[in-house]
């Protein structure tokens, strides 16, 4: 059931209804996560189990480990539970993919191998939940966490179906707490999530998924068009993989304050990101600080030398990139965004970086750059990624797109740069606060309209489902 | 402190419910003026073949004298060129000029609103030729759903609403008046689009009358038989059709709508010809010889009580014109417009004209029935 679907719009409808219909928090935990149990079995039933399996490991090593004392065994757990969990990632997603490479690598070597793949089907949202199991037993293992008792909450902290499978991946420490209170019926939350939500449904049903109709065929066939054509793919892709990501992260957040639940932020304007690493303050948020926090510490973060920072730096890129897909145009872009990352490390800091006068050029070189990284990011083969870098900066004729076209991704642009202007000059929540109800309602019902007079019939997948 | 946090988070609720009421107030008065709009000035954004039909028809020099009232399967069935050659042919140069204003999904509930548009424009036809089908007026009021999402109008809500709960489908009559921008949202964004690039490119379109031909002189070869996949397809629509008409009544909102329509022709005297369409011979038996003998005796009922006519082309068309159980190809419309143009409509015609200038008013001169 995609967001989008009006199968969604029955079933929030009546998830909603009796949630808030009733009384007390243990029937209303119970509602959720049967609720979330049918969201997830609705795009394959028996996968249910695998989430079940996975989440059953850490709630009960994460209870082992807070009775332990001694390091060792506790470390012995934690190395059982994170195995088990990237295990099960491993085999899910990246099995094939190890098989090609490892194929490709004794045909190089003068081998003759016979090529066996599995058929093996990819559960849904599983890179999500696996660095959410993670990031709980490893909280728990270093005791920023209490490992939680009762497994309905715990289930659910995992299951919790708006973020279910896409994010934005939430801490133990933001989300556990949430679901010990006890909600009270808030019609000021109900109509925050209907903001997100009703703008999350725009920027993904009416802008991301008509730029499909420009993307999908440069990007399929490179080759036959021109530099003209292609520069306009790039960008619209910039735009479609924002507009889809974020559309979709605001509609989570938009369900979940329906219910009286709170997800983190997931972007903060990141095309306005004045160098790489703002970008990833600003860019999927809650992926950019679990790799950091998890990932890029552990390693020694910036504690050690600049080039030892930078080390830690490339291999969390590589593994960020890998998480995205199994495929080495998405390590590709890991390590791309890994260099720039440590590049802009290693620069000197220089006064004249910070200040106003060079913002618009930063602005623009980091977007530059991001859009490069893009491209090995949706090609589907390092061959076509060079095509397409190949005819961005050396001029080719080739195929154009039409007038139309044109048009739709200019205009679909100009939303995009106003929507990121707009979002960082003005301070958003404190102007909603003031503006009167009745110009709340006509922006909110006019929001809506566009997006019933505008999304396409046919509603497409979210992008990052495919993660 | 406390009470100022309370009193502010009472208040951020209350604001919240009033910003939730608004905009269910705004979204639902949208769709009821954006529905009112599409029913009476945007035609177009609701139901484009009927909005096609008077274009067409404003586009003409002449006003046409004889106007085809039907559904998809009239659409086909006539070729007007042809049937203004074989006009003129028998009738000379004052002969009349046709035009088929048979749209999709158009039984006599669309016939009867075309053509109080058509009039309402200010054409006046001196000649309707309008479809009639048993299944069409059956009971059960099989076609109203798709009326409710395109044509049917708050005029219209209180009959539509009780076929509709018989027949378990209120809610597209629900989905056609509270969400109607959403339902034509298609036809609404091609049309806005249209008409904003027509803006640029400014120029009136032209007024003229189609020019007639000659007359045909042979049949069109036949088409390529039906596909063995559209054949299976055709074979199940026929047992459909079967088991639609047990228990046969004429009876439904299709009905009160024909009456409706043959009671204003005659009282502003305009003939009316009933037509039964031509239909595959696997339509035909699927058809029971009960069903068709009640709907025989219905229409004389209609013809003695409104002073129409009929004629019944059911077995008219070859089997080999058909592209499916009762839509015929290009060439079957060529060769049933040849036959009917001087057997049927140019002696009708005749008569008509006869009867306007003779004293003898009453008699109904009979229709022939074959060619």
């Amino acid at each position: 059931m995609l967001f989008t679907s009006a199968k969604f719009l029955g079933f929030f409808c009546l998830v909603f209804l009796v949630y808030w219909g009733l009384p007390g928090k243990r029937p209303r935990l119970l509602w959720l996560l049967l609720a979330s149990i049918f969201f997830y079995m609705s795009w394959n039933p028996w996968l249910v189990t695998l989430i079940l399996f996975s989440a059953s490991v850490d709630y009960f090593a994460a209870m082992k480990m807070e009775s332990l004392e001694r390091t060792w065994p506790r470390r012995l757990l934690l190395f059982a539970s994170i195995s088990t969990n990237l295990g099960l990632l491993a085999f899910f997603k990246y099995v094939n993919f190890f098989l090609d490479s490892a194929y490709a690598l004794q045909g190089w070597l003068g081998g003759e191998p016979s090529r066996r793949f599995f058929e093996v089907v990819l559960p849904l949202g599983i890179s999500f939940y696996t660095f959410e199991t993670i990031s709980y037993i490893v909280d728990v293992f270093h005791r920023r966490s209490r490992a939680v008792r009762d497994p309905l909450e715990y289930a659910l902290y995992i299951m919790f179906f708006p973020h279910l499978v896409a994010g934005p991946i939430v801490r133990p420490r933001d989300f556990l707490p949430q679901l010990r209170r006890q909600h009270r019926f808030n019609w000021d939350r109900i109509q925050l999530g209907l903001q997100f939500f009703f703008l999350g449904l725009f920027k993904k049903a009416v802008l991301a998924d008509r730029l499909v109709s420009v993307v999908d065929p440069v990007f399929a066939n490179p080759s036959a068009f021109g530099s003209g054509a292609t520069w306009l793919a790039v960008l619209a892709y910039s735009a479609q993989i924002y507009l889809d990501f974020s559309g979709y992260s605001d509609m989570a957040v938009g369900l979940a304050h329906m219910l009286g639940y709170r997800l983190p932020r997931n972007f903060n304007m990141p095309y306005l990101a004045a160098n790489i690493a703002d970008f990833w303050r600003r860019w999927h948020i809650s992926l950019s600080s679990w790799l950091r926090d998890y990932l890029f510490i552990p390693l020694g973060g910036s504690r050690g030398s600049r080039w030892r920072t930078c080390r830690n730096l490339l291999v969390t890129m590589l593994i960020g990139g890998l998480w995205h897909g199994a495929s080495w145009t998405f390590v590709a872009w890991g390590g791309l965004h890994g260099l720039l990352l440590a590049g802009h490390k290693l620069m000197p800091n220089w006064k004249w970086r910070a200040s106003r006068a060079i913002r618009p050029v930063a602005v623009l070189t980091t977007f530059l750059a991001v859009c490069v990284g893009w491209v090995f990011f949706r090609a589907q083969s390092f061959g076509d990624a060079g095509i397409i870098l190949h005819h961005l900066f050396h001029p080719v004729v080739g195929t154009a797109l039409s007038v139309a076209q044109i048009w739709m991704v200019g205009v679909i642009l100009a939303v995009l740069v106003l929507g990121h202007i707009v979002g960082a000059g003005v301070n958003l929540a404190r102007r909603e606060r003031a503006m009167p109800e009745v110009v709340m309602g006509a922006l909110l019902t006019g929001l809506l309209l566009l997006v019933l007079l505008l999304a396409p019939g046919d509603g497409k997948a979210f992008i990052y489902f495919q993660f | 402190m406390q009470a100022t946090k309370r009193h502010a988070r009472r208040d951020n609720r209350r604001r919240g419910l009033r910003i939730v009421l608004w905009t269910m107030g705004f979204f639902l008065l949208a769709q009821l003026v954006g529905g009112l709009v599409l029913d009476h000035w945007w035609v177009r954004g609701r139901y484009p073949w009927q909005a096609e039909v008077y274009e067409q028809l404003q586009a003409r020099a002449t006003p046409p004298e004889i106007i085809f009232l039907g559904s998809s399967r009239f659409c086909g069935d006539w070729n007007c060129s042809v049937l203004d050659a074989g006009l003129r042919q028998h009738l000379g140069k004052m002969s009349p000029r046709t035009f088929n204003a048979a749209v999709p999904w158009g039984d006599t509930t669309v016939a009867e609103r075309i053509l109080d548009d058509v009039l309402h424009l200010g054409y006046r036809p001196k000649l309707v030729v309008l479809e009639v089908n048993p299944v069409n007026l059956a009971s059960g009021d099989d076609w109203v759903h798709g009326h409710a999402l395109r044509l049917l109008d708050w005029r219209d809500f209180p009959e539509a609403f009780m076929a509709l709960i018989r027949n378990g489908r209120i809610m597209f009559l629900v989905r056609g008046r509270l969400l109607p921008l959403y339902l034509h949202r298609d036809e609404i964004c091609q049309d806005a689009l249209s008409k904003l690039v027509a803006l640029f490119h400014s120029g009136r379109g032209s007024v003229s009358d189609p020019p007639i031909g000659s007359p045909a002189l042979t049949d069109p070869p036949p088409p390529p038989p039906i596909p063995p996949d559209i054949m299976t397809m055709v074979k199940e629509s026929c047992q459909m059709v079967s088991r639609r008409l047990v228990n046969y009544q004429p009876h439904s909102m299709a009905v009160r709508r024909l009456e409706r329509l043959l009671d204003r022709c005659h009282t502003l005297e305009i003939p009316v010809l009933l037509v039964q369409p031509p239909v595959h011979s696997l339509y035909r038996q699927a058809v029971s010889a009960q069903a068709n003998a009640i709907f025989a005796d219905y229409i004389q009922r209609l013809t003695e009580r409104y002073g129409c006519r009929y004629c019944d082309l059911s077995d008219h068309l070859p089997d080999e014109y058909f592209r499916d159980e009762h839509h015929a190809h290009p060439e079957g419309a060529i060769y049933l417009s040849r036959r009917f143009a001087p057997a049927v409509l140019a002696p009708l015609w005749r008569d008509l004209q006869h009867a306007d200038t003779s004293s003898d008013k009453g008699s109904t001169p009979g229709v022939p029935h074959s060619f």
